[in-house]
C-alpha cells in the first residue's frame, strides 16, 4: 500500500513518527514536497477562505497526494497532553476533505487522546498486520524516533543558548515556523542578520500552571517561562491570520514579555507572498534589539 | 467591603431571566445598555485583534456597564461541555472556554479595576452562587427554577413572533407585540404564574394576510443566533420579507443539551416539561458528513442543516463570527450538503465592521432565490441512501 503523508500540520509536530510507523509496517510512504508555489495555489483554491493558512495548506498537500497514493494519513489529535485538547480544525481534516474533493480517498486515522499514542496506533497497525510482536515493535520504533527527534531538538537548544550571538526566540506552531516557503523564510532571514533564532519547539517547557486548555498554548507558556530564565534579546511571535488559538495565547505572551521588558514583534501570515514587508519588519526589529543593548 | 454590583454580557434576552433570579436572591445587577455600533467599536478597541466578534461585544458591554456603576463582571462557562465525549457546547475546544481569563487580562491592560465572577468554570455552580449570595440551596433552586422557565418562555415568545412577522399585515406590528409580551414576562416572578401564561395572547391583536410564508432554518454560532444586534437583526429582516425563521439552538435547548450538572439537568428538564434531547442523535445525523466533534456547535450546525432539509424547509442560513473555529471548519461541509441535496444554504460571517446594507442585499437576494425555486417547484434531491 502507498501511504501518503501531507507535509503540513501534524507532520511538523512529529516529523519522524508517522514516517517510521508506516515504513516499519512495510508500507511505501509518499511524502508531499515542502510547500511550493503550486501547492500554495492549490491550498488557496481548495481551502476554506476563513481558515488559517496552515489548514488551507493541508488541503493543498492532500490535493498533491490524491493520485499518488492509496490512503492518506490524518491522525486525529484530540489532545497531545493529559486533560488538554488540540485545535478543532485538525480534527475536521478527513471529513472536510470528503466534502471538498470529488475523488474518494481513504484516510488512515489514529486517535490520540490525552497524549496517549499507543492505543490508536495499535488499532491502526492491526489493520495492516495481525502479528502482535510486529505491532509492538513498530509502535516502539515509531515512538523512539519521536523521542530521538525531541532529544536532538533539545540538544540544539542548549547549543544555541551557549552561542555568543544575540538570541531571538521565535514562538509559533511548528507547522508555521518550519514551513519555510509559507513563512517567507523567516528563520534564515534572522540568521542572515547575525541572530541566533531559537524556535519554541526545541525548548523543553518549564513546569508551570496554566488555565490554557489547548495543548499547544499550554506548552508555549511553559516554553516561554523556560526561555525567560535565560538571556534573550527579543521574541518574534509568528502566527497565521485567523488562528483561533493564537488569538487567545498571544495577548498572554505579550503581557508576560511586557513584564520582563523584552521586545516582542507579532507577525501575522497569510497566503500573501510579497517579501518586502517582511524584510522591513525583520530589519526594524533587529535594529531595535541592537539599539536597546547600546542604550 | 464595598458592595458588589454585578453586570453580565448581553446575549439576546438572556439578561431577563438572569435579572429575575438575581433579584430573587438579593443581588444587585446592572444590565448593560443595548448594544449599538458604539458598544462594538468600544469593545473592539480594547480586545485583541484576532479574537471573535462575541468577545469584542462583551468587552463593550462590560465597559458601558462600568459607567453605570457595575463593579463585578459576571460570566458563565460550561466547563463540562466540549470535551471529546461530551460533544458540543461552548466550554470546550472553542475559544469561549478561555473568554473569562482573556477578559480579565484585557480589563487589566485597559487599566480598569474590576472583579470577575466566572460561574461554572470548575463545576459546582450552586456552590458558587451560595458563596456570592449567602442564600441556602433551596432558595437558589427556587430562583433557578423561575429563571429557567423564563428562558424557555422567552424563547417560545420569540419563536411565535417569527411566525407572526412573516404574515403580518402592518409592518412592525409583531415587533411591537413582542416587546409588550416580553415586558409582561419580565414583570412576573412566580413559577406558577409563568406556567399558566398563554403566550399566543401576546400576538392576538395582529392582523395577518393570507400567504404561505417561506420557511428558513438558522444554524451556526450560538451568540450570533441569539443576539440580534450582532447579526444586523436578521430575523426581523427575514420576517419582513415574508420568511418564517426557525432555529433549533436556542438558549433553553443549549442549557438542556449541555446542563451544568447531571442533577441540575434532570431538574431543568422537569421544570420545562421537556425531555433532554439525546446528544447521540445529533452525532448520528451528522455522521455521514462529520464523524467527530469539532468544538462549539459545529456538529449541531451540520445536523441541524440536515434536520431542516428533512423537515421540508426552503433554505438554511448559517451565521458565524468571522474566523469562528468550529463553524469555519464545518463550512465546506454545509456547502457539500447544499450541493448534494440541492438545498440553498447561505453563509454569513460577521465581524465588528458591520454594514447592514450589505447584509440586507444578500438576505433579499437569498429570499428571492428560494422564492423563485419554490414557485418553479425546483426538485430537491433525495437523501443519500434512501
Amino acid at each position: 500500500m502507498k501511504v501518503g503523508i501531507p507535509r503540513s500540520l501534524f507532520y511538523y509536530k512529529h516529523p519522524h513518527l508517522w514516517v517510521t510507523f508506516f515504513e516499519e509496517l512495510g508500507q511505501e510512504v509518499v511524502l508531499s514536497p515542502p510547500t511550493n508555489k503550486t501547492l500554495l495555489e492549490a491550498a488557496v483554491r481548495f481551502g476554506e477562505d476563513e481558515s488559517c493558512l496552515a489548514v488551507k495548506l493541508v488541503f493543498g498537500h492532500i490535493s498533491y497526494l490524491m493520485d499518488k497514493c492509496d490512503a492518506i494519513v490524518a491522525p486525529a489529535y484530540y489532545g497531545l497532553q493529559p486533560g488538554r485538547y488540540s485545535c478543532p480544525k485538525f480534527l475536521g481534516v478527513p471529513d472536510i476533505t470528503k466534502s471538498i474533493f470529488r475523488e474518494r480517498i481513504e484516510f488512515l486515522r489514529c486517535e490520540v487522546d490525552d497524549g496517549e499514542f499507543e492505543p490508536g496506533m495499535r488499532q491502526l497497525a492491526h489493520t495492516f498486520t495481525k502479528d502482535r510482536h510486529t505491532i509492538e515493535r513498530v509502535i516502539s520504533r515509531a515512538l523512539d524516533s519521536r523521542a530521538e527527534h525531541k532529544h536532538r531538538l533539545h540538544q540544539r537548544y542548549r547549543k544555541q543558548l551557549a552561542s555568543e550571538k544575540r538570541k531571538i526566540v521565535v514562538i509559533g506552531h511548528a507547522y508555521v515556523i518550519h514551513d519555510a516557503y509559507a513563512n517567507l523564510n523567516l528563520l534564515a532571514k534572522l540568521q542572515d542578520r547575525g541572530m541566533e533564532a531559537i524556535t519554541t519547539d526545541s525548548v523543553p517547557p518549564a513546569p508551570h500552571e496554566s488555565f490554557l486548555k489547548w495543548d499547544f498554548a499550554y506548552e508555549t507558556m511553559g516554553q516561554l517561562k523556560e526561555v525567560l530564565s535565560h538571556d534573550i534579546a527579543g521574541v518574534i511571535v509568528l502566527s497565521n491570520f485567523n488562528c483561533g488559538v493564537d488569538a487567545i495565547t498571544v495577548p498572554f505572551v505579550e503581557h508576560e514579555l511586557e513584564q520582563h521588558d523584552i521586545p516582542c514583534m507579532h507577525l501575522i501570515l497569510d497566503e500573501h507572498t510579497g517579501e518586502a514587508g517582511m524584510i522591513t519588519r525583520v530589519d526594524t526589529f533587529v535594529d531595535t534589539v541592537k539599539m536597546r543593548e547600546r542604550a | 467591603m464595598k458592595e458588589r454590583i454585578f453586570t453580565l454580557p448581553l446575549c439576546g434576552n438572556s439578561w431577563m431571566p438572569f435579572k429575575t433570579a438575581a433579584e430573587k436572591l438579593g443581588v444587585q445587577v446592572v444590565v448593560p445598555p443595548p448594544i449599538t455600533n458604539e458598544t462594538i467599536a468600544l469593545g473592539a478597541r480594547y480586545s485583541p485583534e484576532g479574537i471573535c466578534l462575541p468577545f469584542k461585544v462583551i468587552i463593550g458591554n462590560y465597559l458601558q456597564a462600568l459607567d453605570q456603576g457595575a463593579n463585578t463582571m459576571m460570566f458563565y462557562i460550561n466547563s463540562r461541555a466540549g470535551s471529546k465525549n461530551h460533544g458540543g457546547g461552548g466550554g470546550g475546544m472553542c475559544r469561549l472556554r478561555h473568554y473569562g481569563h482573556l477578559q480579565q487580562l484585557v480589563m487589566k491592560r485597559a487599566g480598569v479595576d474590576v472583579d470577575f465572577l466566572i460561574l461554572g468554570e470548575n463545576g459546582g455552580l450552586i456552590g458558587q452562587i451560595k458563596e456570592v449570595t449567602g442564600r441556602g440551596t433551596w432558595e437558589i433552586i427556587q430562583a433557578l427554577r423561575v429563571a429557567i422557565k423564563k428562558v424557555r418562555l422567552i424563547e417560545m415568545t420569540e419563536e411565535l413572533s417569527w411566525r407572526y412577522r412573516a404574515v403580518e399585515k402592518h409592518p412592525g406590528a409583531t415587533s411591537k407585540a413582542l416587546n409588550k409580551g416580553l415586558e409582561v414576562l419580565q414583570g412576573i416572578d412566580s413559577f406558577k404564574e409563568l406556567d399558566g401564561l398563554n403566550l399566543e395572547s401576546f400576538f392576538a391583536g395582529i392582523e395577518t394576510v393570507e400567504r404561505e410564508p417561506l420557511r428558513i432554518g438558522v444554524v451556526g454560532e450560538f451568540y450570533l443566533l441569539l443576539e440580534p444586534a450582532s447579526n444586523c437583526h436578521i430575523y426581523e429582516m427575514l420576517g419582513e420579507l415574508g420568511a418564517e425563521v426557525h432555529r433549533h439552538l436556542g438558549l433553553g435547548e443549549a442549557i438542556l443539551r449541555y446542563p451544568p450538572g447531571f442533577v441540575l439537568g434532570k431538574l431543568m428538564a422537569w421544570w420545562l416539561n421537556q425531555s433532554i434531547p439525546p446528544r447521540s442523535e445529533t452525532a448520528k445525523i451528522a455522521e455521514p458528513y462529520l464523524t467527530c466533534s469539532v468544538g462549539g456547535h459545529g456538529r449541531e450546525s451540520v445536523a441541524d442543516t440536515i434536520r431542516f432539509y428533512e423537515a421540508g424547509y426552503d433554505g438554511v442560513l448559517h451565521l458565524l463570527p468571522m474566523g469562528c473555529m468550529p463553524e469555519v471548519t464545518v463550512r465546506p461541509i454545509l456547502r457539500k450538503i447544499s450541493e448534494d441535496y440541492n438545498f440553498p444554504v447561505l453563509t454569513l460571517s460577521f465581524d465588528e465592521v458591520i454594514s447592514e446594507g450589505a447584509i440586507r442585499i444578500r438576505i433579499e437576494t437569498f429570499v428571492d432565490v428560494i422564492r423563485l425555486r419554490k414557485e418553479r417547484g425546483e426538485r430537491r434531491h433525495a437523501l443519500p441512501g434512501s
